[in-house]
């Protein structure tokens, strides 16, 4: 039963990666690929209905996390709180680019939301494959099944290793380009 | 997929460019993978049956590469959702059945065993999430047969 609840848990953040994938890419390159207001409009519209249900499979594969493998749960949340709050921020802040551009009608205000959707889809993909990175690579797990990781330390892979170092920002990058 | 005119063109092209990007940094993290944790090697050895996930992930970025130089999006998307879910179907199997590794003693990593729920919770648990998975795909299915085709020139509400 637990293996079957690995797959299901792998399955549920398949989804997310394909589904919010294609919200953050539509993010990353809005701006070097959409010019005008018109094609901006555009882009959101192909996204428009869709990412924050897409988003949801994220915090569904969570909380089936906690129920199904809480232990892991519970140390992986604690040990990856910064993260975890950072990427939070980020999708807030990718919600705020996508709602608060059309609430103001001023080319700046537009500009400034849509550099700010720019910017959290970006950095939303590198964190999003930094943490499989992370998982990949190992965290500094004791006995007592707790651990900290600070942001980054030496960028080498090492035991005490941060959250960021070389692999985990090459992870971070498989993530950003795969389009 | 989405749009047309000049944003299809230009959208068109920086998937063309971004792909074999995405080819090379893949090829430099398989690497890198192979040279901090050659384990995750282990399990597709015991299981060859496994090969079928890193072999679905490389049929996804060869399509990239092939069905956007043809200009069929659909298929061209089809191909990365296939090349992103054969790259994580193929991390899980290596690692299996560790869930989060120790970098400081593999005796300490986490295991799908040592950190699963109790058995009769899981069971009775896979009920109720059967039911309810069935309802999001059901609602998912809908919502993109609803607002399926491309983007008018003057989409609502943005």
């Amino acid at each position: 039963m637990p293996v079957l609840w690995f797959c299901v848990i792998a399955f549920m953040l398949a989804i997310y990666v394909i589904l919010d994938g294609f919200d953050l890419g539509a993010g990353v390159l809005h701006i070097a690929i959409a010019r005008t207001d018109d094609e901006r409009r555009q882009v959101l519209g192909a996204i428009g209905p869709f990412w924050d249900g897409n988003e949801v499979w994220l915090l569904a594969a969570g909380g089936t996390l906690y129920f199904a493998f809480p232990l892991l749960y519970a140390s992986s949340f604690s040990g990856f709180y910064l993260p975890l709050m950072m990427v939070l921020w980020l999708l807030m802040l990718r919600g705020l680019g996508i709602e608060m551009r059309h609430h103001v009608d001023h080319p700046m205000w537009r500009t400034f939301w849509d550099g700010t959707f720019a910017l959290g889809s970006t950095l939303l993909a590198v964190f999003l494959g930094a943490a499989l990175g992370n998982v990949v690579r190992g965290v500094p797990l004791g006995a007592d099944g707790y651990f900290f990781e600070p942001l980054w330390t030496s960028f080498t892979v090492e035991p005490d290793a941060g959250i960021l170092d070389w692999f985990t920002v090459l992870m971070g990058l498989v993530s950003l380009s795969t389009p | 997929m989405k749009t047309s005119g000049e944003l299809q063109r230009r959208a068109r092209r920086a998937a063309r460019l971004w792909t074999p990007w995405a080819a090379v940094t893949s090829a430099g993290a398989l690497v890198a993978t192979s040279c901090i944790r050659p384990a995750i090697w282990s399990n597709f050895s015991s299981e060859p049956w496994g090969a079928i996930f890193p072999l679905a992930g490389a049929a996804g970025i060869c399509g990239m590469f092939y069905f956007n130089r043809q200009g069929d999006d659909a298929r061209a998307f089809f191909s990365s959702s296939a090349f992103i879910a054969g790259m994580l179907a193929s991390t899980a199997f290596g690692l299996f059945p560790v869930v989060l590794p120790s970098s400081i003693d593999a005796r300490y990593s986490l295991t799908v065993t040592s950190t699963a729920a109790p058995a009769y919770g899981l069971g009775i648990g896979i009920i109720w999430w059967t039911i309810g998975i069935v309802i999001v795909l059901g609602y998912f299915t809908y919502l993109f047969v609803s607002f399926r085709g491309k983007v008018g020139a003057h989409p609502e509400g943005y």
